[in-house]
């Protein structure tokens, strides 16, 4: 109860920084969720073109995931140096498995029969993505980046190691001084931003569950 | 027509962004450090100390993970100044060496000239203290098993739950690869935790023994008892700052302010600020001004 107490008066106190913190942790891993979808979605498309392509992708994306955060820090600190960048990159690439593996399998998942009424009216391959295949997995691809959006906003905190800031930092601070009221500052908002953030996915998710389903009836 | 919409949307955002991360650079000294409370209350005297006495502007990159993160970012030129790196660290993990002498002078000497060949940095002379690693253990355990020394550990090592920080447990050269091997014996189980954690680890029972760091007053605060290196295993961890030399051609004048910490911090001095940050939770700025303004360095 004290721990309570104390936590509320202590960002009650530090609000403004703890509210820049939580402004850099959001920049970061929004970014970061945004590069995988962008990154992400054309790469599932083309894994439904390729067997193989399929496997190498997939068996890459895996290995990243079991990459440590330190390490993968590391690496590409080489390229990016210290900051946001390096944290950006790092967020991105452990959010491209679910964002990679939801769309895949959304596309993957789409009814034959939908698709070969689509190849009969005479769609081009293009218009078979955009208008048939794309729409039906959306459901599922949303899915995926809501998982992603929870695992960015979490590992964010890892960006304190190469001086990105982010409520990791305050998280730090407090284990480094033994100061739980600290780790909480940093972590209570921390969670709060994941459930924010997964609350406001689920609604885009499920709006866009429904026009999928009236355009259906429609037909 | 709503695609295009979402899409300049997208390109936007993703201008805003590349924008923002090619901000930075200028004019500014970067001084670098870890999370540590030692390592942000020196970062501090640094800043205070060159900002008061020239008008070279400095910023503080905190939070680092580790001195193989400080060390590539003062490669990359993201930083110009390490608040401090330790002699024994940078021997074994950023100058790979297996084998070095232990004596103090010629590890330093080691140390100074293998940063100036290998990474064109100045490493200054010391702060005045050693941050070692030392086994710990708690009061009754240590009556429990007659503990004085890291030998007296050799009969009861298998029993026990050791903590420490994960780097050491990797480290080949001085950390526990070679441990196991100059004292012949292991432990039961090892959990590597950050450093921060293991004070109270060792303090609440969650393990038996914890390889702390020696500066810490959280030792004192927790009245742990410390262990000798009978076999003087670890190597000599003197503290000092450590500069990039374009940097200090670029600002003369920052030698000669950086070595007036030269040292004026002994081991116990550096216990005792590190006990205002852990203990009296005061600000790692406040505690850095008040120590500049007691030693006259600044008004």
């Amino acid at each position: 109860m004290e721990l309570f107490v104390g936590t509320i008066l202590y960002m009650a106190k530090y609000w403004t920084q703890i509210l820049e913190l939580t402004g850099e942790h959001l920049y970061m891993s929004v970014s970061a969720i945004l590069i995988a979808i962008l990154a992400g979605v054309p790469l599932a498309v083309f894994m439904t073109r390729n067997r193989t392509v399929a496997t190498i992708i997939q068996t890459i994306i895996n290995i990243i995931q079991t990459i440590p955060s330190l390490s993968l820090l590391l690496i590409i600190m080489i390229f990016l140096g210290l900051g946001y960048s390096t944290a950006i990159v790092a967020l991105a690439l452990y959010a491209l498995l679910p964002i990679i593996q939801n769309t895949y399998a959304g596309l993957e998942n789409v009814d034959k029969n939908l698709v070969e009424a689509g190849t009969g009216m005479g769609m081009t391959p293009m218009q078979l993505l955009t208008k048939v295949k794309l729409p039906l997995a959306l459901p599922i691809i949303l899915a995926g980046v809501r998982v992603a959006s929870v695992v960015s906003i979490g590992a964010a905190t890892i960006a304190t190691f190469v001086g990105a800031g982010g409520l990791g930092e305050m998280i730090m601070r407090g284990i480094s001084t033994t100061d739980d009221q600290k780790i909480l500052a940093g972590a209570i908002p921390a969670a709060l931003l994941v459930i924010l953030v997964d609350m406001l996915l689920g609604l885009i998710e499920k709006k866009a569950g429904y026009r999928m389903h009236t355009v259906k009836t429609q037909k | 027509m709503r695609y295009r919409w979402m899409s300049s949307i997208i390109m936007v955002v993703i201008s805003a962004l590349l924008v923002a991360g090619c901000g930075g650079g200028g004019n500014v000294v970067k001084i670098g450090h870890q999370a540590t409370s030692e390592q942000t209350i020196i970062a501090h005297m640094l800043k205070q100390l060159i900002e008061a006495n020239s008008d070279i502007k400095t910023e503080l990159v905190g939070g680092l993970g580790g001195t193989p993160v400080v060390l590539k970012a003062m490669q990359n030129n993201d930083i110009q100044i390490s608040a401090i790196r330790y002699v024994g660290t940078d021997l074994t993990s950023s100058l790979g060496l297996n084998e070095f002498s232990k004596d103090p002078q010629e590890a330093f000497d080691l140390v100074k000239n293998g940063v100036a060949e290998k990474f064109d940095q100045l490493w200054f002379p010391s702060y005045g203290f050693d941050n070692t690693y030392i086994f710990t253990v708690r009061k009754d355990v240590a009556e429990k098993y007659n503990l004085h020394k890291i030998s007296d550990l050799t009969a009861h090592a298998k029993d026990m739950n050791m903590a420490s920080d994960a780097p050491w447990l990797e480290r080949t050269n001085d950390g526990y690869p070679a441990f196991k091997k100059e004292y012949g014996f292991e432990f039961g189980k090892t959990t590597p935790m950050d450093i921060g954690l293991v004070y109270k680890a060792v303090d609440k029972g969650d393990v038996d023994i914890v390889l702390a760091y020696s500066t810490d007053s959280r030792l004192k605060e927790y009245n742990l008892v410390t262990l000798e290196d009978d076999k003087h295993f670890f190597p000599p961890y003197g503290a000092s700052p450590v500069v990039r030399n374009d940097t200090l051609k670029q600002y003369p004048q920052l030698e000669e302010l950086i070595n007036k910490l030269t040292g004026k911090i002994d081991t116990q001095t550096m216990t005792a600020l590190n006990y205002q940050a852990d203990i009296e939770k005061l600000d790692p700025a406040d505690i850095a001004k008040k120590f500049l303004v007691e030693q006259g360095l600044i008004k």
